[in-house]
């Protein structure tokens, strides 16, 4: 049997627009919220004894997937099954409460984990010494240390013989000794045969501690199989995606920003014009959203002058629909009234409200204006002496 | 994995007893609070109406006896009122657990409404104390407490699942309560005798579902006459009806429950 079984489990986030969106919802029987696809469809079958990492971009659904094992949240649809007990390392001390001592709260956090009373108390001496905290045991909580408090949290959450261990890579314990405590007793973990779901962006970690793994793009499963393949697809996929015009900067998985092309009127790339000539700039991008998405685009001097900001929803611009769900649109501005200077654009996709930013690229497509004659100033305005 | 009934049941042990313990951790007095609070506001009623406003009690003609009638129906009271305000709010303080700990969250309302109904406990042995050292006497009527208690305790926590569910997709409950309550206070019977509600308007009082509690705490401490049996079952039928819709509505939201807290 197998230890933890995931069967075309989907989870859906709700995200409403203003807190009225669910009595709206409630009241009138009609959507007012966007759904968002943490996880989609997903199926994993994981057997005893094996370590099983989790790898992929922020917001790939890694953190969905992690949550739904440890059962703090519940399938849309689909169906998360695991067997014994099952210890998250996600939040360290989670269900502490500051007023009472350490002992109290390892009786309490061991109650939460179904944990009888008499194995708690079995257990307590040796929560308090790999804790190191004989002397302050007896103290509230709220009196620790953030160093303690994290200790004592892993020292509980590790102490009721789990058979599922999640781990984040964020897992970071007190100084050094003690950090090396805690891996010892990780792989002590690994080494009885229990199972432990990890979660890192760290590929060296992952190919040094995991058995098998799953490399999620936006909540689907790119890639599953043994470590070792799994962190190479993954790798391979990132190194690609670093080499092309794609910044780090994705604020939402709704959108991205796939090329940004400046060229001249007639279409050649371009970096330097002239005062008057004319520039075109083409964004293609990505939109996962179903609502109409917006593209901004400003020109921003070097020394941070905002010269001009146009955006597609207040100029009433569709974009253009190519395959593939990509858009793209260009922006041209016919005769450029910008005088000498280090320019360059910031480009960003939003709501059609223009309330939530999907991707902001700042500083791309940098380019040099030069001009002829003794005008001085950010622009040529048109004008008359009378 | 689903949690047995014996690991629930000790969880709800230990939820209430840190529920009791946290409301009084670091107090002067401890729990003696519990019987601190409801004797002094015994006190301030008992002033206002026997010296300031005189309802003419006809059951209850010395200042005593109009206390014992005000305390009886004052208990109750406040332990409904408490555990429903605390109720409202149990899932938002408690955060941290839903979101983080994997955790049957009915158990938040149930120990807050077990935390609330040992202090009424503690302040009925008390008063029960103090009508045995007055009269010399228990009366056999003393057992109606055990169904008055178990119907107050089945009502709030069903009330009380509903409004903290509520409190979560919805968070102006507050308002509602806040207006909600001095409505159900003045339409219950506590500081005035049922019989001096005007006839037009008892239909009102008998819908009121706290009337009937309040006369079954007083006819099980003071002899009073019981509420008769169709108000009993009304009253029954009210408290299992909020129960049950106070389940159903947690049945639906548990599991995204964490995902709005």
């Amino acid at each position: 049997m197998n230890a933890i079984e995931l069967d075309r489990v989907t989870k859906v986030y709700r995200v409403y627009q203003g807190s009225r969106g669910i009595l709206k919802e409630l009241l009138l029987r009609r959507q007012y919220h966007r759904p968002f696809w943490a996880l989609k469809e997903f199926s994993a079958r994981i057997g005893r004894a094996t370590t099983f990492g989790v790898i992929g971009d922020n917001g790939a659904g890694k953190s969905t997937l992690l949550k739904l094992i440890t059962g703090t949240t519940a399938p849309t649809s689909g169906t998360v099954r695991t067997s014994g007990r099952v210890a998250s390392l996600l939040e360290l001390g989670a269900g502490f409460h500051p007023e009472f001592t350490g002992r109290e709260n390892i009786h309490f956090t061991a109650a939460t984990l179904g944990v009888s009373r008499q194995e708690a108390r079995a257990r307590e001496p040796q929560i308090i010494e790999f804790a190191e905290l004989s002397e302050f045991i007896d103290q509230p909580i709220k009196t620790y240390s953030s160093g303690m408090y994290l200790r004592l949290g892993f020292a509980t959450a590790t102490a009721f013989d789990p058979d599922v261990l999640v781990i984040d890579e964020a897992l970071a314990v007190g100084d050094q000794n003690f950090q090396k405590k805690c891996v010892d007793r990780i792989h002590h973990f690994k080494d009885a045969g229990r199972n432990i779901v990890f979660c890192s962006h760290n590929m060296y970690q992952v190919r040094q501690l995991c058995d098998q793994a799953v490399w999620l793009h936006r909540g689907e499963c790119r890639a599953t199989g043994p470590a070792a393949e799994v962190v190479e697809q993954y790798s391979d996929f990132q190194r690609e995606s670093r080499a092309g015009t794609r910044p780090a900067g994705t604020l939402h998985p709704f959108s991205s920003i796939e090329s940004v092309a400046l060229t001249d009127l007639a279409g050649q790339p371009r970096s330097q014009f002239l005062t008057g000539e004319g520039l075109k700039l083409t964004v293609r991008a990505r939109f996962r959203a179903a609502s109409q998405p917006n593209l901004g685009i400003a020109i921003i001097r070097n020394d941070g002058v905002v010269c001009y900001c146009a955006n597609t929803v207040e100029d009433q611009f569709h974009l253009k629909e190519e395959k593939n769900g990509i858009c793209s649109a260009t922006l041209e501005f016919s005769q450029l009234p910008l005088l000498s200077g280090r320019y360059h654009f910031s480009i960003a996709t939003t709501d059609e409200r223009r309330l939530q930013a999907y991707e902001i690229m700042d500083s791309t497509c940098s380019f040099i204006v030069r001009h002829s004659g003794s005008d001085y100033g950010l622009v040529r305005l048109a004008h008359t002496w009378k | 994995m689903s949690t047995s009934l014996r690991d629930r049941l000790f969880l709800l042990r230990e939820l209430t007893l840190r529920d009791l313990k946290l409301r009084y951790i670091g107090s002067l007095m401890g729990l003696f609070w519990t019987v601190v609070h409801p004797v002094f506001m015994l006190l301030l009623y008992t002033f206002v109406f026997s010296q300031v406003i005189r309802p003419g009690w006809p059951q209850a003609q010395t200042v005593g006896s109009f206390a014992s009638y005000l305390f009886a129906g004052l208990l109750p009271w406040i332990q409904f009122h408490e555990s429903i305000t605390r109720c409202a709010t149990v899932f938002i303080e408690n955060g941290n657990l839903i979101k983080k700990v994997k955790f049957p969250v009915e158990l938040l309302p149930g120990s807050t409404v077990l935390s609330s109904v040992s202090s009424l406990l503690v302040a009925l042995a008390v008063f029960v104390a103090i009508l045995f050292f007055n009269s010399g006497a228990v009366s056999l009527s003393l057992l109606w407490l055990l169904p008055a208690i178990l119907l107050q305790t089945v009502g709030t926590l069903g009330a009380g699942l509903l409004v903290a569910g509520t409190n979560i997709f919805m968070r102006d409950i507050h308002q509602f309560l806040a207006m909600g309550f001095p409505f159900l206070f003045w339409a219950t019977p506590i500081v005035y005798p049922p019989a001096s509600v005007p006839i037009r308007y008892q239909w009102l009082s008998g819908a009121n579902p706290l009337t009937h509690l309040v006369g079954l705490y007083r006819a099980a401490l003071l002899g009073a006459d019981l509420p008769g049996i169709a108000p009993l079952v009304y009253l029954s039928l009210v408290s299992a009806g909020m129960f049950i819709a106070g389940w159903a509505l947690l049945r639906r939201t548990r599991g995204i429950l964490s995902d709005y807290v």
